[in-house]
């Protein structure tokens, strides 16, 4: 209901097109509902009155009846046609600028699929309610009314018994909506389902092969296609049994009507005429009943689309630009996290009480597993998602939330904030401030956002490349890059020799109906990318996937150009990378286990050391090389064994 | 031969490789497979047709017949039969449109099997060559796109014709000379339909073409929202974006016009005809002078059958869209069902027995385009329990091999040989089911963790599932799990991370526990855990079985009975590491430039 009332409000914004395409197409249904008079004169006052002279006026009177009722029926159509579309343009402009405003966290929430079906597929459905649903109820409920008063004032006494028709509609329209609907969608539904199990057969087809279970995965499809044979014919059985019930509902009228007719021409209460005009009229009565199942069906998709739709619109963004932004020139890259706290709306913390200082044009290495929280720390540097900003208290390892009015709840019990301590059993335990993250001294939320993200580079391991030419997803940062700026950055991205190779070079599209690029060129192009971006702070997620030993070592080389000088994160588990690294970052559970240089942390004999040596251990019997002394390898496998 | 599918984008494009009568026959064949419903629909048409014309007559003998005279009992005689037609019309209609969807929905389910079938048949080649959206699309929208044709349309738009005819021959029995006016109208209702469904046309084409771009932008926005952020990009993006918009927006407004006019003015000439009819019917009717005189209740009939002739020619006219989309889906899908897989069973193909796990291939040649030979004169004897190392650069032909030993290809010429048997003397199916294969993209199907290792060996228990997992090292990773064994890994796996999805594949290979196994190691890494219990888990894998694996982990090949080094698809070294480094030949420039940068420094440099 809320959901299509504020469609309205859309539609209203243009209220001369709104009411002025309604007002037409309720003109046209007036003219559409008089013809039927004409008929009742053409018959009785021509035909039976045998006045061959009023023949053509009124045959012409009926063309031009006619012809009106065309003519607004068409600016009808055309004005609702403007407006849906008008409707459709601005709600897109305002659902893409929305989407472009949003934080990371609704694009982890919401699967990107669905989200462009809300977009698409929910935004059409609602077109087609705002072009044919408001004229079809509108229409429907104006002809069906009309239809009545035109028979009143033919002739009150027959028009009381088509009244009869009323609840036959209204019968009608209900149960299409209730039991015909529901069995089309589930038969959609059920096309989605055979249409993944078959999807997944074609994509994992090799793997059904290897465990030779074709048989069983073909009965798999079977029953998914036999049960969507199933419903699709139950849903047409319904449909044909309900589709041709309207007329001959009417046609059983019109039975009913030759009867009783027929009786009150004998008593000379009805004229021929006036029973012909209302065989026509009954007929008028069809299209309402039919205009008003169509409209409510239309009414509940666009009211779910709808609710769709504006989810996107009505998803709150957390992460927005400050009122007074600082200036920014340059940036020199110290990034400083103070005892951070981070949670996705709120729920769990997934950093706890994190504090990382890190210098201009260090490299920091972040190392840990699944849900080790290092890929949350480095989103909070360009502000993809906001560093919690309630007070906290740490009690038993637990962190609990302050809420604005200074209250706790541990185990179930609340507690009050007095004086920046909470007093459980007797045990003052403190209040602690909300975290902060600053970039040379400056707390990420005070920075104009275009501004901060301008100046920090971030290369994922599954780059994203649009569809666009190779020269402008290099210079996709900086869309006024001169060409030159564009095959500098390639070169240091090791990726000009490849590209120069293609047939259009540096104007080859990428995607579907271009070249075709492997995960290592790919993530080369947006190393190329960033470099000509040319930010203070570069961010790497640098798990290399499926590329063979060439590709990794240019990607190496590539990394190598573009940490040089610049504050570098980096989440890898290539020990290699790490040991170089100047500062190595251990996490666990959103917490940093370990912190130090490659030298200090072996000496810690700690956490680093022990996944250290097991890692080496796994590649111990390369000792045999000639390059390595094969004395440290056999002090290294009793290192490495004592662990576990 | 199999043929690739990455040709047609449009979804009505044709390649007219079949002609229309051709596609026509095949799909009323399918829907000949059910003569019976076929003829019962036939039958029960025909009677609606009738009932359908019959009822204005009805109504025509009462305004001309019973109403003058006055003799109630023979209006409700009148009136019960126009009921009694009405009621039948109903039945009937209902019985012919259950019984033609039935029919033509069964039809499309055997198209749909069919095509799933024939797709599971075929060869490898045929997948290599084909996107798998495009066969997916194929198995879906495309066989749906005949599902209107077959469960109605096609029936239907014939009725249709028999209806124009029906209701013409009517006209001209009940007056020769309303028919006659009456039918003038036809032509040019014809010709309107057709001009603006020429328009329309066009108007959709453009509008399809506008919306497309819309949505390709949206598309490639939401997946793209981190990049276009973290580049600041927001404003740039909203200006491309909104162009494409507006153009939707004045294509779509452009087409209204062509749309808002198609329907009032087929309604309006239909209004014409009853017009004329009213019209000429009136004089005719006052002019006494001429014989046969015209009743009132004639003109009533022809008013009558003049609003019923309209619905039929849009049917008609429609039909043209209808046909077109489902001939294009049909020659697609024929394509396919017509294409051989080029792997056939022979007719005398025997069941693969229990093998002990001795490969040979033997003076093998194979190459995947005509004049281009991956593999020459290929020899590789492997010994059963031997683990056998694959290394290469790319091109090398390191996949072909496993590509050839599962006969997802045929060689060209030589033979290959398991156990001294010819495998192109076994059934497929049988063949794969003694060798195990782990793809370098672990697959996973929608189900439970336990389902996906159960894949292979369905009657493991739980406690087998749990050694297999905690053979490979992999227990406490799928402990971690929300649900454990029964966390859903959702479509293609994509709940779980990488690294667990390649356990999970060991887990489900090591249950099946095939003789040979053939690992297509993964060159992704993954976080530290994840990495250490993979290598963990592979070691135990391969143990006890005749193992190629396609190696890229130092460990691996190090690890390996015997390393064969591919170049060209020749195998120019063999041996074991140490040897092989001695060499110092192809296999060491590998090592160095390639295996050694890859895998990690000992540590303690000092």
């Amino acid at each position: 209901m809320g959901h299509i009332r504020r469609l309205m409000g859309y539609s209203l914004k243009r209220k001369g097109l709104f009411f002025g395409f309604l007002a037409s197409a309720a003109i046209g249904t007036v003219f559409n509902l008089l013809t039927p008079l004409v008929m009742v004169q053409i018959v009785d006052g021509v035909l039976i009155g045998d006045q061959l002279n009023l023949l053509v006026p009124y045959t012409a009177l009926y063309v031009g009846l006619g012809l009106l009722y065309a003519i607004f029926d068409m600016i009808g159509r055309y004005g609702a046609a403007i407006s849906s579309q008008w409707v459709i343009y601005t709600l897109r402009h305002e659902l893409y600028q929305s989407l472009m405003g949003k934080d990371l966290a609704f694009y982890d929430e919401n699967e990107t699929g669905q989200l462009l079906a809300r977009v698409t597929t929910d935004v059409s459905t609602m077109r087609e309610f705002l072009f044919w649903g408001y004229r079809v109820i509108f229409i429907g409920t104006i002809q069906l009314i009309g239809t009545y008063i035109v028979m009143w004032t033919v002739n009150p006494g027959l028009t009381y018994f088509m009244l009869l028709l009323l609840p036959v509609i209204a019968t009608f329209i209900y149960s299409f909506a209730r039991k015909v609907r529901p069995v089309f969608r589930a038969a959609r539904n059920q096309y989605g389902v055979l249409s993944s199990v078959l999807a997944e057969n074609v994509v994992g087809h090799q793997v059904v092969r290897t465990y030779a279970s074709e048989d069983r995965e073909a009965k798999r499809v079977e029953k998914e296609n036999r049960g969507f044979l199933d419903l699709r014919v139950e849903a047409s059985r319904l449909q044909s049994f309900y589709q041709p019930m309207l007329p001959a509902i009417f046609g059983i009228a019109i039975g009913g009507l030759i009867y009783i007719g027929g009786q009150s021409i004998i008593d000379n209460v009805l004229t021929l005429g006036e029973f012909v005009g209302f065989i026509t009229l009954v007929g008028m009565l069809l299209l309402p009943a039919r205009f008003l199942s169509w409209g409510v069906g239309m009414y509940q998709r666009a009211a779910a689309a709808g609710e769709r739709t504006f989810y996107i619109l009505d998803a709150v963004e957390e992460v927005m630009d400050p009122e007074k932004p600082v200036e920014v020139s340059d940036l020199a890259g110290a990034v400083d996290f103070d005892n951070v706290f981070f949670s996705y709306r709120g729920v769990k913390h997934i950093l706890k009480d994190v504090s990382l200082h890190v210098e201009p044009g260090q490299v920091v290495a972040l190392l840990g597993g699944t849900g080790s929280g290092k890929t949350s720390l480095v989103n909070l540097i360009p502000r993809f998602y906001d560093v919690d900003d309630d007070y906290t208290v740490s009690y038993n390892g637990e962190t609990h939330r302050v809420d604005e009015k200074g209250h706790v709840t541990i185990d179930d019990s609340e507690y009050h904030v007095i004086d920046g301590y909470i007093e459980i059993d007797d045990e003052r335990v403190k209040v602690q401030p909300p975290g902060t993250l600053c970039i040379d001294g400056v707390d990420v939320r005070l920075y104009e956002l275009s501004d901060l993200r301008k100046r920090i580079g971030i290369v994922h391991q599954d780059p994203f490349l649009f569809s666009a030419s190779l020269k402008d997803n290099i210079a996709f940062g900086r869309p006024e890059a001169s060409i030159e700026e564009v095959i500098d950055a390639a070169k240091a991205a090791m990726i000009h020799d490849f590209i120069v190779t293609l047939e259009d070079g540096y104007d080859s599209e990428v995607g579907e109906r271009g070249v075709t690029l492997s995960g290592g060129q790919k993530q080369r192009i947006a190393i190329a990318r960033a470099l000509l971006a040319n930010p203070r702070i570069l961010i790497l997620d640098d798990s290399t996937s499926s590329v063979d030993a060439r590709t990794e070592m240019l990607i190496q080389k590539a990394l190598e150009n573009l940490m040089e000088n610049r504050t570098t994160f980096i989440i890898t588990h290539r020990l290699s990378t790490v040991r170089n690294a100047d500062l190595i970052v251990m996490m666990e559970r959103g917490k940093i286990v370990e912190m130090g240089s490659h030298e200090d942390l072996i000496a810690e004999s700690g956490l680093y050391y022990n996944i250290h040596q097991t890692l080496t251990e796994m590649e111990l019997v390369a000792s045999i090389s000639p390059n390595v002394a094969s004395k440290s390898a056999a002090s290294d496998i009793q290192g490495g064994s004592s662990h576990e | 031969m199999s043929r690739s599918l990455d040709t047609a984008d449009d979804p009505d494009a044709r390649s007219y490789e079949y002609s229309d009568s051709e596609l026509l026959l095949r799909m009323v064949k399918y829907l000949f497979a059910y003569r019976k419903l076929f003829a019962v629909v036939v039958v029960l048409t025909a009677i609606s047709i009738v009932f359908g014309v019959w009822s204005p007559f009805v109504l025509r003998h009462a305004i001309d017949v019973d109403f003058p005279s006055g003799i109630v009992q023979a209006i409700l005689y009148t009136a019960l039969l126009y009921v009694a037609l009405q009621i039948m019309a109903w039945f009937t209609n209902y019985g012919s449109g259950y019984l033609m969807s039935l029919m033509g929905q069964r039809a499309v389910f055997d198209i749909r099997q069919d095509l799933y079938v024939h797709v599971q048949a075929m060869s490898e080649e045929f997948h290599d060559h084909s996107s798998s959206g495009r066969i997916i699309s194929r198995l879906t929208n495309d066989v749906d796109r005949m599902s209107e044709l077959l469960g109605g349309d096609l029936i239907n738009s014939f009725a249709q014709i028999f209806i124009v005819f029906a209701i013409g021959a009517a006209m001209f029995s009940a007056d020769w000379r309303l028919a006659l006016v009456s039918l003038s109208i036809v032509p040019i209702l014809l010709i309107t339909t057709i001009y603006f469904r020429k328009l329309l046309r066009e108007a959709y084409r453009r509008t399809r073409k506008t919306i497309s771009n819309v949505t390709s932008n949206l598309a490639e926005s939401i997946s793209g929202a981190k990049v276009t952020k973290s580049f600041a990009r927001e404003r740039i993006s909203t200006e491309i974006f909104s162009e494409l918009n507006d153009a939707d927006y004045q294509s779509n407004v452009d087409a209204g016009k062509a749309q808002a006019s198609f329907f009032p003015v087929i309604r309006f000439i239909g209004g014409l005809g009853t017009a004329v009819i009213l019209l000429f019917g009136g004089m005719l009717m006052l002019n006494p002078t001429l014989t046969p005189a015209v009743t009132l209740g004639t003109i009533v009939l022809f008013t009558q059958f003049s609003a019923s002739f309209f619905r039929p020619i849009l049917i008609i006219a429609n039909f043209y869209t209808s046909v077109q989309s489902a001939f294009a889906g049909g020659e697609r899908v024929f394509l396919v069902l017509d294409s051989e897989s080029a792997v056939q069973d022979t007719p005398d193909a025997k069941v693969m027995p229990e093998i002990e796990g001795h490969v040979h291939f033997n003076n093998v040649t194979f190459g995947y385009v005509e004049g281009t030979l991956v593999l020459k004169d290929f020899n590789l004897e492997i010994q059963p329990g031997e683990t056998v190392a694959i290394v290469g650069d790319t091109g090398a032909g390191k996949t072909t091999i496993v590509n050839l030993l599962n006969r997802f290809y045929d060689v060209l010429g030589g033979s290959i040989e398991i156990d001294g048997i010819d495998i192109r003397t076994v059934t497929q199916n049988s063949l794969h089911s003694r060798i195990g294969l782990v793809l370098q993209d672990a697959f996973l199907f929608m189900g439970t963790v336990k389902d996906n290792i159960r894949y292979g060996s369905l009657e493991a228990t739980d406690e087998e599932i749990i050694e297999a997992l905690d053979a490979i090292g992999a227990r406490r990773i799928i402990d971690v799990l929300e649900n454990g064994l029964d966390t859903e890994v959702g479509e293609r796996g994509s709940r779980l991370s990488e690294g667990e999805r390649q356990l999970v594949s060991f887990a489900r290979a090591l249950l099946a526990n095939p003789k040979i196994l053939i690992l297509d190691e993964a060159t992704s890494s993954v976080d530290i855990y994840t990495e250490y219990a993979i290598q963990r888990g592979m070691k135990v894998l391969l143990e006890n079985r005749t193992s190629i694996v396609i190696a890229h982990r130092l460990s691996t090949i190090v690890n390996a009975d015997r390393i064969v080094v591919l170049e060209n698809g020749k195998i120019v070294e063999s041996g074991r590491h140490r040897e092989l480094m001695e060499q110092k030949g192809k296999y060491h420039s590998l090592y160095e430039l390639q295996i050694r940068p890859r895998a990690i420094k000992t540590p303690m440099q000092k």
